[in-house]
C-alpha cells in the first residue's frame, strides 16, 4: 500500500508532496497504516463542488491511497478534511520512511 | 430591579442582581416606562460585559427598539480578544479551550501570547490608522487558535476566526507563525476583506484578496517598527520558515526572491494563469503567486510617495478595498480604483505615483 499527499494553497504558496510506502515499514506498521487507510474510508469528497472556492490559506489537499485493488484518490481543505483522513495523514507525516519533497510550481523551470 | 441582599447576612450592603437576564430583556422591551428604565440600567450596571452585549444584542432586533435608547449605557466598542488552544485538532475542534480572554494577564504559553498580542497590535493598526473598529468594523471579537493540526505548516482564517499552526520544522520553523506580526495581520486582514470587498478567492481576485492581506501585513509590521517606506524590507512573514528554505514568504519589493522555489511574478508579463480546481498545486488559480504583481505595484507607489507607507498609501490602498471593489474585481478594476481614490483624497503626485505604479507592472 502506498499513500501519497499533495498539499497547497496555504499562507506561503508552498506545494509539497508526502509519500509513505508500506514496503518501506516494520510490520505492525505496516498494518496500522491498513487500518488507517480503511478507517478514511472510499475517500468520498465531500459535497464541496470543484467550483467552491476554499477559504483563505487553508491547505487544500489531495489524497492518493494505492494498493493491490487499486487506485483512489480525493481532494479536501483544511475545513472539509475528515478527521480519519487527517489522522492518516498526520500519522504518515510522523513516520521516518516517509519522504516530502517541495513540488516545485506548475510550468517552473527550476529544480528544488 | 435592584435589591439589598437578603441572603441572611443583614450586615451586608451588597447590591445583588436577582432578576434574571431574560426577565429585563422581557421588560426593557415590553414593561411600563418606569420597568423599562429600571431595566435599561440594571442591565447597564452588569459586572459581565457579554451579558450585556447578548441582552442589547436581542434587544436591538426588536423592530420598535432603537440603538439610541442604549447610548448611555456603554456597551465597549473595543472588540473582545480571546485565545484557543485547540490541542492538535481540526477544523471539528475549534476553536478548542479557551486560555487567554481580553484582559487576561500572560499564559506563558508563548504561541497563546504571541497571537493574542498580534491581535491586539493589528487591532490597534486598523483603530488609530483607518478608525476601523475591529474585523467587521462593528467591534467584532477576535478569535484565535493555537496548536491547530500536527506540525501544521500554515494558518488561515477559516470565515470566523483565525487558526495557527505549530509548523513542523520541515517547511515552518516551528512555532514561528505566531512570531511574526505580518502573518497575523495578513490572516486578520482576510476578515476585513471579508466583511468589505469579498473578493472571492480564486484567480485575479483572489490574488488581490492575498494582496491586501499582504499589504495590510506589511504596513501593520511597519508600523510597529515605525518605519518608512524606504526603511522597510518589505518582506511577509520574515524568519518563518527554517533558514535553508529562505528568508521570507514573500517580497514585495522583489517578488520571486524571497525562499527558495518563490515564483512570483512582478509583471503582468509572467502571469500564471493556473486553472481554478481543487488541485492543491493550482493555488486556487494562482491566488499567492500572481499576487505578487499587486504587492509589487504598491510597494512601487509607497516608495514614490515616501513617508509612511500606512499613511497615504496605506488610506488609498484601504479606501479601494472597502469602498471601491466588489467580490469579482479583477487587477485592472482595483488598479483604476486605486488611482481614482489617490485623485480624490490627494494631489496629482501622489495619483501619478499610483498610475506608474500600475504601469511599471504591465496592469495599466
Amino acid at each position: 500500500m502506498k499513500v501519497s499527499i499533495v498539499r497547497g494553497g496555504g499562507l506561503p504558496g508552498i506545494v509539497t508532496r508526502t509519500e509513505l510506502d508500506a514496503d518501506r515499514l516494520p510490520p505492525d506498521a505496516a498494518r496500522t497504516l491498513e487500518e488507517l487507510a480503511a478507517a478514511a474510508g472510499p475517500l468520498d469528497e465531500p459535497a464541496q463542488t470543484a467550483s467552491q472556492a476554499s477559504l483563505p490559506d487553508e491547505l487544500q489537499y489531495e489524497i492518493t491511497l494505492e494498493d493491490d485493488h487499486g487506485r483512489r484518490t480525493a481532494q479536501f481543505g483544511d475545513t472539509t478534511i475528515p478527521q480519519p483522513v487527517r489522522a492518516l495523514v498526520e500519522w504518515a507525516d510522523a513516520r521516518p520512511e516517509r519522504t516530502m519533497e517541495i513540488v516545485p510550481q506548475a510550468g517552473s523551470s527550476s529544480t528544488v | 430591579m435592584t435589591t439589598r441582599s437578603s441572603h441572611g447576612h443583614p450586615q451586608c450592603d451588597c447590591f445583588c442582581f436577582i432578576a434574571p437576564p431574560d426577565l429585563l430583556a422581557r421588560l426593557a422591551k415590553e414593561g411600563t416606562p418606569e420597568q423599562r428604565d429600571a431595566a435599561l440600567q440594571t442591565i447597564a450596571s452588569s459586572a459581565s460585559i457579554r451579558a450585556r452585549r447578548a441582552i442589547i444584542s436581542e434587544l436591538l432586533q426588536s423592530a420598535d427598539t432603537r440603538a439610541a435608547a442604549f447610548a448611555f449605557i456603554g456597551v465597549p466598542a473595543q472588540a473582545q480578544r480571546a485565545v484557543y488552544d485547540v490541542k492538535h485538532g481540526g477544523q471539528a475542534d475549534l476553536p478548542g479551550q479557551k486560555v487567554r480572554g481580553e484582559g487576561d494577564g500572560p499564559t506563558g504559553e508563548a504561541g497563546a501570547d504571541e497571537a493574542y498580542d498580534g491581535a491586539g497590535t493589528t487591532y490597534g493598526f486598523y483603530e488609530q490608522v483607518f478608525s476601523r473598529n475591529s474585523i467587521d468594523g462593528a467591534g467584532m471579537d477576535i478569535v484565535s487558535s493555537v496548536h491547530f493540526g500536527v506540525g501544521y505548516d500554515n494558518a488561515f482564517w477559516n470565515g470566523s476566526q483565525m487558526v495557527y499552526g505549530d509548523g513542523s520544522g520541515h517547511i515552518f520553523a516551528l512555532g514561528h507563525l505566531t512570531k511574526s506580526i505580518d502573518v497575523i495581520g495578513h490572516e486578520l486582514t482576510h476578515g476585513v476583506t471579508q466583511f468589505t470587498a469579498g473578493l472571492t478567492y480564486h484567480k485575479q481576485s483572489g490574488a488581490l484578496n492575498e494582496h491586501f492581506s499582504d499589504v495590510f501585513g506589511s504596513l501593520i509590521k511597519q508600523k510597529s517598527l515605525a518605519q518608512t517606506a524606504d526603511q522597510a524590507d518589505w518582506l511577509i512573514g520574515e524568519g518563518t520558515l527554517v533558514p535553508a528554505l529562505g528568508q521570507a514568504l514573500r517580497s514585495m519589493k522583489a517578488p520571486g526572491t524571497a525562499f527558495s522555489g518563490d515564483r512570483q511574478p512582478a509583471h503582468m508579463n509572467d502571469y500564471r494563469d493556473l486553472p481554478d480546481n481543487n488541485l492543491p498545486g493550482n493555488d486556487n488559480g494562482g491566488v499567492h503567486i500572481n499576487s505578487g504583481i499587486p504587492n509589487h505595484a504598491f510597494y512601487l507607489a509607497a516608495t514614490a510617495i515616501g513617508g509612511n507607507a500606512w499613511e497615504k498609501a496605506g488610506h488609498i490602498w484601504y479606501t479601494t478595498l472597502t469602498e471601491k471593489l466588489d467580490s469579482t474585481a479583477e487587477f485592472t478594476t482595483a488598479a483604476e480604483a486605486t488611482v481614482e481614490v489617490a485623485g480624490e483624497a490627494y494631489t496629482q503626485a501622489e495619483q501619478d505615483a499610483v498610475r506608474s505604479a500600475w504601469q511599471q507592472v504591465g496592469v495599466l
